[in-house]
């Protein structure tokens, strides 16, 4: 798994590669959240377009994503979720605590007015 | 698919990294087989949740023990045999869960995931230590395309 990190004017956005699941670059990958919240930004995008699948520990890592991001005040979404991983979405509902959008460009404008 | 049957087996030391690589072999087995994607998607979510479980649960993570998986299709079903080198753990609890964990917690979801995509989990000791987990699923319509199946 790689994750590239690029700052815009909303938020942070994380491009993710690859499987999402443990390992050395998942514990770096859960600790990057706070890092990103620790230096005042907000808004974390996470792009999961080259995701090739999801595990449970992957799921935990991105839950991690949102309680830290959450709890910053700030607004934490999923967006360019590919088919296998939308299939263990549906399977456990993160529907109903993920915000997931098509696309970074409607990310970006949900956060430009989040209260419509 | 038939009557015809393929099987495969790999031996992976405990480290998540290998998990890709039982994705790919069992990708290439039911493309042999002409089997739906979604449906082998399915299939393989659940076996790559048995292998880290494999992996994190039972060998701990130790680099010394491995982790072998069998995987057996045919026209029927398929079925796939994880062992795992650990001390074992208290598996009946384990696989008697059945309600979603708090929607916030970071664990737990493994169990509901291989659930959700098989139709039978069987935990059983190995007599020379360890576990081994079965999981099968069985062919449905949705398994095979009805162009490939005939």
């Amino acid at each position: 798994m790689k994750v590239s990190r690029r700052d815009i004017d909303a938020a942070v956005v994380l491009d993710v590669k690859g499987q999402l699941t443990g390992g050395p670059e998942a514990e770096t990958f859960r600790d990057l959240f706070k890092a990103i919240v620790d230096e005042g930004h907000k808004n974390v995008i996470v792009n999961l377009k080259d995701v090739d699948w999801i595990s449970s520990t992957g799921i935990g890592i991105m839950i991690r994503g949102y309680k830290t991001v959450r709890e910053a005040g700030g607004h934490f979404i999923l967006v360019r979720v590919g088919e296998r991983t939308q299939q263990i979405f549906n399977v456990l509902r993160m529907h109903d605590i993920f915000q997931i959008l098509a696309t970074e460009e409607q990310a970006v404008e949900f956060l430009a007015n989040p209260a419509s | 698919m038939g009557s015809r049957r393929e099987k495969m087996e790999m031996i992976i030391p405990s480290d998540f990294k290998y998990l890709g690589a039982v994705d790919a072999a069992v990708q290439d087995l039911a493309r042999e087989l002409s089997c739906a994607q979604r449906w082998i998607n399915d299939f393989s979510a659940a076996l790559i949740e048995a292998c880290s479980n494999a992996i994190e649960h039972g060998n701990k993570l130790s680099k010394n023990k491995m982790v072998r998986v069998v995987v057996n299709l045919n026209g029927q079903q398929i079925v796939a045999r994880v062992h795992d080198e650990g001390d074992g753990f208290d598996y009946k609890k384990y696989l008697s869960e059945t309600s979603p964990p708090d929607p916030l917690s970071e664990r737990g979801r493994g169990i509901l995931i291989m659930k959700a995509f098989t139709d039978r989990l069987k935990y059983s000791a190995r007599p020379e230590g360890g576990t081994c987990l079965e999981l099968v699923k069985n062919c449905d319509a949705e398994a095979v395309p009805k162009a490939a199946a005939e």
